[in-house]
């Protein structure tokens, strides 16, 4: 009897000193931060969101692995017939699908934006629920400022993901740190952007005392603006307006854009172009936009918008011919324009002469044209005849040959104010001001060249209605398909607006023409309008394959989920 | 520190990190694992023939999350050596016993399992991991059972069979983008797991100046998923390139090309036409000579239009050919002469898509070992052969040969053999158009793994051979012997890479056993070694 209460007495004493031990078991990992210790301190946690705009560029512009690539291809901005990045199974006329089942050749394009940026809002929003908690940086004007930045960053991540993809979870400052939320539509996302930029804007507006207020430090936002409350309230209204319009898959929806607000925000927008200071050692960077000087496979720009300035003829001649027949037997699209975004000459060894990518390669210098006529040799015949050109875009090619300095280090625009102003327009044009759209169609189409900025060079519209054509008679610019689509025509005001804003946007921000041209409803017919929730995201939330689907023409396929419409007839 | 690097160097041949200008980088990581436990066992030897063996551990970890650092592992086994019995009178069985044990084990995840992670670096900071305070250790129930006997005095077997099941499998798994985070180590599957192991020792030639002994030695194991506590992923294969669909973590038993789905290893990737058998069934009849597709000199199913054969492309101009999406019975187009992808027909699900299929499995079917030991007078010759068959490797490395244009197979050169009817254009290897884009770029098909570059990797090496002779005393001294010594001498097998012993560490599985992709590893090395050694 005894012998066994000795027996149990060890044994529970043994049980007592192993749970005692529990504690000599707790490790901390010295090599990463966890949440907590991240956001444990004032300083902390105001370093790391600080850090997080960097993470959405990298996000949107990081890398060429992401849907930019064939977006570009898509909406006729760029032609390649390479593999890389998907863009050669992107290429119009083709029947594509946004891939989305598992292993497709896509599959890192497909996810990088919508993975980065939902990193992007958890952080902002775990940032704001410990602000909501109690945190504080040390001064309400500190707080303030942190606070407006988180909620830019959630507004931008949520509506870039809202923008390109069909479905995201929305999380927020509520929302647990282990809840991974349910899937939405694309408009509740948007909403849900459009309501936290508001509450960035509301932040800023809030002001507070102490110290460290506005301005957001440099390293926040790198760039050459200092972003004090008002000026990084113009960006903020600049990105909503962009995001309000551009989520609008169709031109029904375009047009159910709320463009009062668009123009509202765009007239307290951004007063000059918004301009980042990259860098290739600690970022931002711009990675397809390092691409579009790349001569041959990986660039070409198609005749279909830019041929809109040819004013000798070549762009009827060659609208005149089926798709199919155009750029056969490796003949190149070759133009003449008044435009002065593009080389000038009648010829193109004129052409060449007036414009070559090695007068712009000096640091920090405004290129003369926005185009170049690439020089002999340099030209590619490889994938659809439709794609070819003599032409590259070499607009931002200081930037990518020497920066202000080195190479891609330095200021580049990333939200130019013509993109603004046109946004605007597009409001105004919508609202029957055509005045007022003319104007402003106007700014970038009549600017001349100078050393600091450029611009068309074209005659201004002077008669401001939807059914006149643009001045200049048989020179007039744009010239457009008119039905029966195989003969071209003197653009009116809207397409002026269109052509003006594909020439001030191209290769500007993330994938310009393919969010302008599906609401305008100028995209091929066929062509996918947006890309399903990847499914990465999917099968991690359990989704039986069976109800992973992608988007375009297709079996299996989204329904509704290409154009339908081609204003232009292709 | 774990590393540090710099580049270009000031000084010509001085080879130290403080001679070098750019570029400098310095990693480092410190880990402290803490592990407690107690053990306690029991033997019994009853009569030097019924042997049983207890113990009971209970160990705690620091790897696991608090309430989950402590857990209790335990085995019992027994052995019964039936030819110690009095009635034991088997002819030719000179020694029999029969072994069985039941044990349990646990394994612990990698240090930073547990823990929330960001990574931190110039351009800001990432986050990485979602941490698991829960996360406790996989057990391992493992069932053993075998027979070692010895047959007339000479040939000793030992055979042994071992059934295992893991349940709590700690496994990397994806999660939803808005948790931030983009994976986490969960306990999320239970694997089965089924082994056969075989071990023969025969002394051929025994004799006072010449023994000869061989051991030979066979295993073959077999892992399955039976059971997963959340839906099936795929994973990548431990490289950023071309991989990240190369596994599916997946408990589903059917089968997918002959490979149960839940099997460990399966490569997943897109398959060529090879023959026309492997056409949909209302395509077959269009298949064979004289008809719209036929088998090209490679051996890939082509479209060639009827009337036409694959050696036609130069000749006939037909390159450049291309048969539309609405007259092809995948609604795509299908390029001259060129491979063809399966991929879904018109109106099936998921048409225009390579078809994601299990090419093969990285694990071997089984493998085998041969020790030869020759001793004559005073020479001993030592050699060792083994061999794995049956597995599967993705020859990436044929890829980038296929992307860079230096791949040795699609040499057309003068001296290949080549002719204008075998000649093929670019596209055939490397990228085709953009009509024939999806799912493939060509057999280069973006490196990831497709029916041309996934192969048998197979292979018996000579991996040991050393010949020794043993001099003896020098001049009154020492114990002298001469050996020469080499190994990795001989590779036999089909494999068309450098060498079939390739893996990449990392992924998740973080096995180069299992992510079996060659992606220019350095071979391994044979080396020749000449020794002299003595005991005093």
């Amino acid at each position: 009897m005894i012998r066994n209460l000795i027996r149990g007495v060890v044994l529970a004493a043994t049980v007592v000193a192993l749970g005692a031990c529990e504690d000599t078991l707790v490790v901390q990992n010295p090599n990463s931060g966890d949440t907590d210790r991240v956001l444990g301190t004032p300083a902390d946690a105001e370093n790391l969101l600080g850090s997080y705009y960097k993470r959405w560029s990298s996000g949107v512009y990081g890398s060429t692995t992401n849907l930019e690539g064939m977006a570009n291809e898509m909406s006729f901005m760029n032609y390649s017939s390479l593999a890389n990045n998907c863009q050669n199974n992107h290429t119009p006329y083709t029947g594509y699908t946004n891939f989305n089942s598992p292993g497709n050749t896509c599959q890192g394009e497909q996810f990088r934006l919508y993975s980065i940026l939902g990193e992007v809002n958890r952080v902002a929003s775990s940032f704001l629920g410990k602000l909501d908690g109690g945190l504080s940086l040390g001064t309400p004007a500190r707080d303030n400022r942190a606070r407006a930045f988180a909620e830019f960053l959630s507004g931008i991540s949520l509506g870039y993901v809202a923008m390109m993809h069909d479905s995201a979870a929305v999380v927020s400052a509520a929302t647990a740190t282990a809840d991974i939320g349910t899937l939405v539509n694309y408009t509740v996302v948007m909403d849900s952007a459009l309501a936290a930029l508001q509450r960035a804007i509301n932040a800023t507006n809030a002001g507070g005392v102490g110290a460290n207020g506005f301005p957001l430090p440099a390293n926040w936002i790198p760039s050459p603006t200092s972003f004090t409350g008002p000026e990084f309230v113009r960006l903020v209204r600049s990105y909503r307006a962009r995001l309000r319009a551009n989520v609008a898959r169709t031109p029904a929806e375009r047009a159910a854009v709320d463009w009062a607000a668009v123009i509202a925000d765009a007239q307290n927008g951004i007063t000059a172009t918004h301009q980042i200071t990259t860098s290739t050692t600690v970022g931002p960077g711009n990675s397809w936009r390092a691409q579009y000087y790349q001569f041959g496979l990986w660039h070409q720009m198609p005749p279909f918008f830019m041929g809109m300035a040819d004013t000798s003829g070549t762009y009827a001649a060659w609208i005149a011919q089926p798709v199919s027949d155009r750029g056969a037997n490796s003949s190149a699209f070759f133009m003449a324009t008044p435009d002065q975004r593009f080389p000038q000459g009648t010829t193109r060894a004129a052409q060449q002469a007036d414009f070559a990518v090695s007068q712009c390669t000096a640091a920090s210098t405004i290129c003369k044209r926005y185009f170049v006529n690439r020089p002999a040799g340099g030209d590619q015949f490889t994938g659809a005849g439709w794609g070819l050109s003599n032409y590259d875009f070499a607009r931002f090619h200081s930037w990518n040959t020497s920066g202000d300095a080195t190479q891609r280090n330095g200021a580049t625009p990333f939200f130019v104010k013509a993109e603004l102003d046109l946004l605007q327009a597009e409001g105004l044009y919508r609202q029957g001001l055509f005045a007022a759209a003319g104007a402003l169609v106007n700014s970038s189409r009549t600017a001349a060249f100078t050393t600091v900025a450029n611009g068309g060079g074209l005659p201004p519209i002077t008669v401001f209605d939807a059914t006149t054509s643009v001045p200049g008679g048989n020179a007039c610019v744009p010239k457009v398909p008119v039905a029966p689509f195989n003969v071209v025509a003197c653009g009116k005001l809207w397409d002026a607006l269109k052509y003006e804003k594909r020439m001030e946007t191209a290769y500007t921000s993330y994938a310009p023409w393919y969010l302008d041209g599906r609401g305008w409803g100028d995209m091929s017919l066929g062509t996918p309008l947006y890309w399903a929730t990847p499914f990465q995201d999917l099968q991690a939330r359990g989704r039986s394959t069976a109800l992973i689907y992608g988007t375009g023409v297709g079996a299996g396929n989204a329904p509704n989920s290409i154009s339908t419409t081609s204003a232009y007839g292709w | 520190m774990d590393g540090a690097s710099g580049q270009q160097f000031v000084v010509e041949d001085v080879y130290t990190l403080s001679n070098t200008s750019t570029n400098f980088a310095v990693s480092s990581s410190f880990s402290s694992v803490r592990t407690m436990g107690m053990l306690t066992g029991v033997n019994l030897d009853y009569k030097d023939r019924y042997i049983f063996d207890a113990t009971f551990r209970y160990d705690g970890s620091s790897l696991f999350g608090a309430g989950n650092r402590w857990a209790p592992f335990g085995r019992l086994s027994a052995v019964w050596i039936a030819s110690e019995e009095p009635f034991w009178n088997v002819p030719g069985i000179n020694e029999f016993r029969i072994r069985a044990s039941r044990g349990t084990a646990g394994n612990t995840p990698n240090f930073s399992a547990q823990y929330e992670t960001y990574s931190c670096a110039a351009t800001g900071c990432s986050l990485g991991q979602a941490g698991n305070s829960k996360l406790k250790p996989e057990t391992t129930t493992e069932t053993e059972v075998g027979v070692d006997f010895t047959v007339l005095d000479r040939v000793g077997v030992e055979v042994t069979r071992v059934e295992s099941q893991t349940v709590d499998q700690i496994l990397q798994v994806p999660t939803p983008s808005s948790l931030g985070f983009s994976t986490q180590w969960r306990n999320a599957g239970t694997l089965h797991s089924r082994t056969l192991e075989v071990a023969m020792n025969l002394p051929v030639v025994t004799t006072a100046s010449l023994q000869w002994d061989v051991r030979a030695s066979y295993d073959r194991s077999l892992s399955r998923i039976s059971k997963l506590n959340m839906p099936e992923y795929f994973t990548n294969a431990g490289l950023g390139a071309g991989n990240g669909s190369f596994f599916l973590i997946s408990s589903r038993t059917e089968d997918d090309h002959g490979f149960p789905i839940n099997q460990i290893g399966n490569i997943w990737g897109r398959a060529f036409y090879r023959s026309c058998k492997q056409l949909p069934s209302s395509v077959r009849a269009s298949c064979g000579a004289g008809k719209d597709y036929q088998l090209d000199d490679r051996g890939f199913v082509v479209w060639t239009g009827a009337g036409n054969t694959p050696m036609d492309g130069i000749t006939k101009n037909l390159w450049q050919t291309k048969l539309p999406a609405a007259q092809s019975p995948w609604n795509y187009p299908l390029s001259f002469g060129h491979p063809i992808v399966d991929r879904p027909l018109r109106g099936e699900r998921g048409e225009g898509v390579g078809r994601l299929q299990v090419l093969g499995n990285t694990l071997p079917d089984f493998r085998m070992g041969l020790t030869n030991t020759v001793t004559w007078k005073k020479f001993t010759l030592y050699a060792l052969l083994d061999g794995t068959f049956g597995h599967d490797i993705n020859n990436q490395a044929e890829g980038w040969g296929i992307f860079d244009f230096n791949a040795r197979s699609m040499d057309q050169g003068r001296g290949t053999g080549t002719t204008v009817e075998t000649a093929k254009p670019v596209g055939y290897s490397w990228r085709a158009g953009g009509s024939e884009g999806a799912g493939s770029g060509g057999l280069y098909d973006i490196l990831g793994p497709n029916t041309y570059n996934v192969e048998d990797g197979s292979y018996v090496k000579l991996r040991e051979f050393n010949l020794s002779y043993r001099l003896g005393p020098i001049a009154g001294n020492g114990d002298w012997t001469l050996a020469l010594l080499g190994r990795n001498l001989l590779t036999w097998t089909k494999y068309t890479g450098l060498d079939p012993e390739v893996g990449v560490s990392g992924g998740p599985s973080g096995s180069g056993f299992v992510n079996q992709i060659d992606a220019f590893a350095f071979p391994t090395l044979r080396t020749f070694t000449f020794a002299i050694s003595t005991r005093f």
